[in-house]
């Protein structure tokens, strides 16, 4: 499969500069691209027009194709945010939040390392780091196809850190998933990545 | 140094309750025993597992851990115990938080306007002025509210409203992450030159290359307990290392081969009795199952009976 945005424009504010001024980019099933520029240069902006989450002003994102918002039900491009705490429900605890996507295998819960005993807490009763392996574990549910990975280890400890891109480098291959890596992290960029982009400051 | 620290924790323990099912309570133990010691002048970085309860640390100080917490153990400020009354005096003035949550932005208001405190003349407009720019940021994003920012941009915000306050002590929780490698140089660059004012920064980070550098002391957390208290020198040569977690630590670092290390799960809740590494360990003997104490070595310490025993 091939995920594929032309020409993307986007702006936040109606007079504002373009955050992403006539960007293309396309990924492939099963390789890794990486993406770094400098904080404000659009990396985020980029990935939530990748995943679906806005829409841009002009260009736009197909899968196979396709266009992505055609996709109906299950999204193959699931997105893991840079912020944790921000993208679960404090409302719900975790098993509630785990599940909010559908089913996920024990394997993959077991291999980033999340505890039973974790899965009645809410949010607020977990560190960055733990909530953000809830989060990944979530979007990868079996539909998804590509995932979009913004700055996804920053809240981690080096030796969780390593065990997590362990983890995911093998589930990636195995399931031969296009992935977009966003990272300030040279080392992780360069001992992941198939191919390297970067954005300049816009 | 045998001058009265800034701050001092001694014997910290967090739990919180639970309501398991209908009214039912449980209690979590998720900090069994952190002890840390602050001087001014000077900059001690926390380092250790997500989840060993470093953020929590740093909320016990300012006093704003979640309702259902409960904490044990003494806090000290300038030698005088820092009760709930004194810590709502002090901090966003004496004491500053540096949350290494985005969302403790408020995000209904400006972020000039959150950065200033609400103040609104003109030493206070240009004195944000200069520090936002001091961090690279430009003069339009004040007028920005957060949802607007990057994640490095609210970082960047985020450590402004705490330099705004010039205060005394500096509790910075993971500063770094999502921002670019020059941008998290000039963060760390400003803390030094604060700590040389004559202030004190407690540095929690996972970003350990980073920490070495600034800091003038490492304490590492794992599981809850304080596990190794070592000098940032130590760090240059893997032997002068205490603790098995810490030398596993500075394995993982990528210039010293970001190795994943087999066999330390980060998530143990470790226990003040038996040590977590026995596995691990090439020197694991069988009082390694019984308590373990906190002790003095080489000019650091480390929890840990081996390392005591050569010491003596």
């Amino acid at each position: 499969m091939i995920l594929k945005a032309e020409n993307i424009i986007f702006q936040y504010r109606k007079n504002g500069h373009k955050i992403l001024s006539g960007l293309s980019i396309s990924i492939e099933s099963g390789e890794i691209v990486g993406l770094s520029g400098p904080s404000g240069s659009g990396k985020t902006t980029l990935c939530k027009v990748l995943a679906g989450y806005i829409k841009p002003d002009s260009g736009q994102v197909t899968l196979d194709g396709r266009p992505l918002h055609t996709y109906t039900g299950y999204c193959p491009v699931q997105m893991v945010w840079q912020h944790p705490e921000l993208v679960v429900n404090p409302r719900l605890r975790m098993h509630q939040i785990l599940n909010e996507a559908g089913d996920v295998d024990d394997y993959i819960i077991e291999s980033l390392g999340i505890e039973k005993e974790w899965m009645s807490r809410y949010p607020i009763e977990l560190s960055g780091g733990e909530l953000q392996r809830f989060c990944i574990a979530r979007a990868l549910g079996r539909k998804t196809k590509f995932l979009i990975a913004d700055e996804i280890t920053a809240m981690f400890d080096l030796i969780s850190q390593a065990q997590v891109w362990k983890f995911l480098k093998e589930e990636i291959t195995r399931r031969n998933l296009g992935v977009l890596v966003v990272s300030h992290s040279e080392m992780i960029l360069d001992s992941l990545c198939t191919r390297r982009i970067y954005i300049p400051e816009a | 140094m045998d001058k009265t620290p800034v701050l001092e924790v001694c014997n910290l323990s967090v739990s919180f309750t639970q309501y398991a099912r209908g009214l039912r309570k449980r209690n979590l133990q998720v900090i069994s025993d952190l002890s840390v010691k602050l001087y001014g002048n000077e900059i001690v970085a926390v380092a250790g597992a997500s989840g060993s309860g470093k953020s929590l640390l740093a909320h016990a100080i300012l006093g704003i851990l979640p309702y259902n917490a409960r904490m044990e153990g003494n806090i000290y400020y300038q030698g005088e115990p820092l009760t709930h009354e004194r810590i709502e005096q002090l901090r966003g003035k004496e004491i500053s938080l540096i949350p290494q949550n985005v969302s403790y932005l408020d995000p209904l208001m400006k972020t000039g306007k959150q950065v200033r405190n609400g103040i609104n003349d003109r030493t206070a407009r240009e004195k944000t002025r200069a520090i936002l720019s001091h961090f690279g940021l430009d003069p339009e994003i004040e007028n920005l509210y957060p949802f607007e920012l990057s994640g490095g941009m609210a970082r960047r915000v985020l450590i402004s409203t705490a330099v705004m306050a010039e205060s005394k002590v500096i509790i910075a929780d993971e500063p770094t992450p999502g921002l670019h490698m020059s941008a998290a140089k000039q963060v760390m660059k400003h803390f030094r030159e604060f700590a040389n004012k004559g202030a004190a920064v407690l540095l929690i980070t996972h970003d350990l290359e980073l920490a070495v550098e600034v800091a003038d002391r490492v304490v590492v957390f794992y599981g809850g307990l304080t596990i190794e208290e070592a000098k940032s020198s130590d760090f240059q040569d893997v032997s002068r290392l205490r603790h098995p977690y810490t030398k596993a630590l500075w394995h993982a670092m990528p210039k010293n081969g970001f190795r994943a290390a087999e066999g330390i799960n980060p998530y143990v809740n470790a226990k003040l009795t038996g040590c977590n590494f026995v596995n691990i360990c090439s020197s694991a003997r069988e009082q390694c199952s019984g308590y373990i104490p906190y002790r003095k070595m080489n000019g650091g310490f480390v929890r840990c009976i081996r390392e005591a025993r050569n010491d003596t």
